[in-house]
């Protein structure tokens, strides 16, 4: 299906049918689902309930993070072995990209679900999608955390993408989502509403204790700052709107350093210009702003491997291809 | 529906005057004292000695059946307030608390609830005092208590007119009373009456201003079925939080007993104190709740 429109002209939305998600797409959210859900677990692990001794694998994706990693070895010249997991990381990120970003990394999946609620303009998505030269600013942020840990000031937890989004799940949502349950199945209990034998309660309080054993504090949680930190995380959730995945664009460390170490991947993005109409759906889709059209040289750092570009396609005009970089193949 | 704390009482009544009908038949033992031959060191020599311990105890009275019919709820309450071990003695012997909620099932009951509102956070004291995982092992319910079911209650004691008292514990169809013996830093020992103190909420601390009195409104209100004195270890020192080991000494006795006074006046006696030195026994006594001279009631003396 190839669309007869003018370079800057963006095709309307009733012109074209639906293009449906790739295969590749469907696995790939579902693998980020799998590992926020895993990140989300690991979270309640940590609470202090019912037992005070945390699991040993807590600490999962701080193990895999090589910003944590290399931060701590700068400051203090020594690592918990845990840590070294982080290598495979640094490892499958040189040879092929930043797959990180795009399927694992459980905040990169907040904000990509968030993404994805930006208004459906096309013209909308078009221009919080595309590439912006802004996106330096999160080398930046790199090279402040790098050299404070160097000096021996380790202050990578401010923006580390895992400290970030468990810090703020612990000081703010879990006492939120606490206190709200307790108040709401507690006035329940109280008023005891019903018709006749029928009460609401014959329901809720099975699913408060199950509540109560596995995911509720045993006292009410209360941190300081934790305004402070909500009006954070929330300001970062809501600037996807403005542009997409802002924080993994525009500030995380761990992206910038994923994005140096795989400038060269093996796997790359390769555009048909033959079959390319310039519809720029690709761009309108792109997650990381790495230029998949090929009109701009692709931007490997930036990118993430989500498959959108891809998918939405409708000349199938992108492909990915493994390549030894700078061997073209034949 | 919630039943009013009246039913439980009216119960106890009607349960007390079958009773007293049937001792006329056959006098049913209101107290047993069973006490171990030797003083095994090992954990399995101690689990096992508490068990045995507990069992005929309890058999000698009359078996649970007694006081546990088919198809009851049961509260279970031990001393669970501490974050000690039990080696330490500052709560409920664990496998006590196992064998009583095994012989409540065997008597049939339909669900045994094993809770306590302990001084310490119940995170540390449930797990660490080994009542916990021992209880559910046997089959119990043991969590936390749950703030909301705190209910305000009439008492009409001396002092106390109404306190806040755990819902589930008063609405259960028999409460049985688990303590350990201690010694308490104000009240010179903490027994059955005192241990009665984890079923109620609020300002607790201010008991301690005349617990005489207190304590006494507290179990006249409260009532139990049965009490199990744990003796295995004793808190002889530095009570009711303990912690060092010399502090803790082996008696190697379970006692159990319908008369909660006679049960606190024996515990007393185990520390070395006369049950007349201890306030809230003497008041107990004094308004009839039970007898002080727990020898006067012909207690079943065993050597297991």
């Amino acid at each position: 299906m190839v669309m007869q429109t003018s370079c800057n002209e963006l095709p309307s939305m009733s012109s074209m049918s639906a293009q449906r998600s790739s295969g590749i797409v469907w696995l790939r959210r579902g693998v980020q689902t799998g590992f926020l859900l895993l990140f989300l677990y690991l979270f309640l692990q940590t609470v202090y309930h019912p037992i005070n001794i945390v699991g040993g694998r807590a600490t999962f994706f701080f193990d895999l993070d090589p910003l944590v990693m290399m931060t701590a070895w700068l400051a203090v010249h020594a690592v918990v072995p845990a840590m070294m997991l982080s290598l495979v990381t640094l490892a499958v990120t040189a040879v092929f990209g930043r797959w990180f970003c795009g399927w694992v990394c459980p905040f990169g999946a907040l904000h990509n679900l968030l993404t994805g609620l930006r208004s459906g303009k096309l013209k909308t998505k078009l221009d919080s999608g595309g590439y912006s030269r802004w996106q330096r600013s999160k080398y930046y942020v790199l090279a402040f955390f790098l050299g404070g840990a160097l000096v021996g000031l380790n202050l990578v937890g401010w923006l580390d993408p895992f400290s970030f989004f468990y810090r703020s799940l612990a000081t703010v949502v879990f006492p939120m989502a606490n206190l709200a349950a307790q108040k709401f199945f507690g006035w329940i209990y109280q008023v005891n509403p019903g018709i006749g034998a029928v009460r609401v309660t014959a329901v809720t309080e099975p699913v408060y204790e199950v509540l109560r054993r596995y995911f509720l504090a045993v006292r009410q949680p209360h941190y300081f700052w934790s305004l402070f930190i909500g009006l954070l995380f929330g300001a970062m959730l809501a600037l996807n709107f403005l542009r997409a995945r802002f924080f993994c664009r525009y500030i995380c460390p761990l992206g910038a350093l994923l994005g140096i170490t795989g400038k060269n991947p093996t796997l790359r993005l390769v555009t048909d210009p033959s079959a390319c109409n310039d519809c720029r759906l690709c761009v309108v889709d792109c997650q990381g702003g790495a230029n998949p059209q090929g009109k701009a040289p692709w931007k490997p750092a930036e990118c993430f491997y989500c498959w959108n570009c891809h998918s939405s396609c409708p000349s199938e005009a992108i492909a990915f291809r493994f390549e030894v970089p700078g061997r073209k193949a034949p | 529906m919630m039943k009013s704390e009246l039913d439980r009482r009216e119960f106890l009544k009607a349960g007390a005057s079958l009773l007293a009908l049937g001792s006329l038949a056959a006098p049913a033992a209101v107290m047993s004292i069973a006490r171990y031959r030797s003083s095994p060191a090992a954990p399995d020599g101690i689990a096992e000695e508490a068990k045995r311990l507990t069992r005929q105890a309890i058999d000698a009275l009359g078996g649970m059946g007694r006081f546990v019919s088919r198809g009851d709820v049961v509260w279970v309450k031990p001393n669970i307030g501490w974050d000690r071990r039990p080696e330490q003695a500052a709560t409920t012997n664990p496998d006590v608390v196992a064998a009583v909620v095994d012989l409540c099932f065997q008597a049939g009951a339909r669900k045994v609830l094993v809770s306590d509102n302990p001084c310490n956070e119940a995170v540390r004291t449930f797990p660490r005092s080994g009542i916990q995982p021992a209880a559910e092992k046997a089959g119990a319910q043991s969590f936390f208590l749950d703030e909301r079911k705190f209910r305000k209650m009439a008492l009409k004691g001396k002092i106390l007119k109404e306190w806040e008292i755990y819902a589930d514990a008063v609405e259960a169809n028999k409460l049985i009373n688990v303590p350990i013996v201690k010694h308490h830093s104000l009240t010179r020992a903490t027994l059955g009456m005192k241990n009665l103190m984890g079923v109620a909420g609020g300002a607790r601390n201010r008991f301690h201003q005349d617990p005489d009195n207190a304590l006494v409104d507290l179990a006249a209100f409260l009532k139990p079925v049965l009490v199990v004195v744990d003796a295995v270890r004793i808190l002889t020192a530095n009570g009711p939080v303990g912690g060092s080991l010399a502090d803790v000494k082996r008696a190697d006795i379970v006692a159990a007993s319908t008369d909660q006074v006679a049960a606190d006046a024996f515990g007393a006696t185990l520390l070395g104190l006369k049950p007349q030195e201890i306030g809230h026994v003497v008041e107990a006594a004094k308004r009839g709740l039970g007898k002080i001279d727990f020898n006067s009631l012909a207690p079943v003396m065993l050597q297991v």
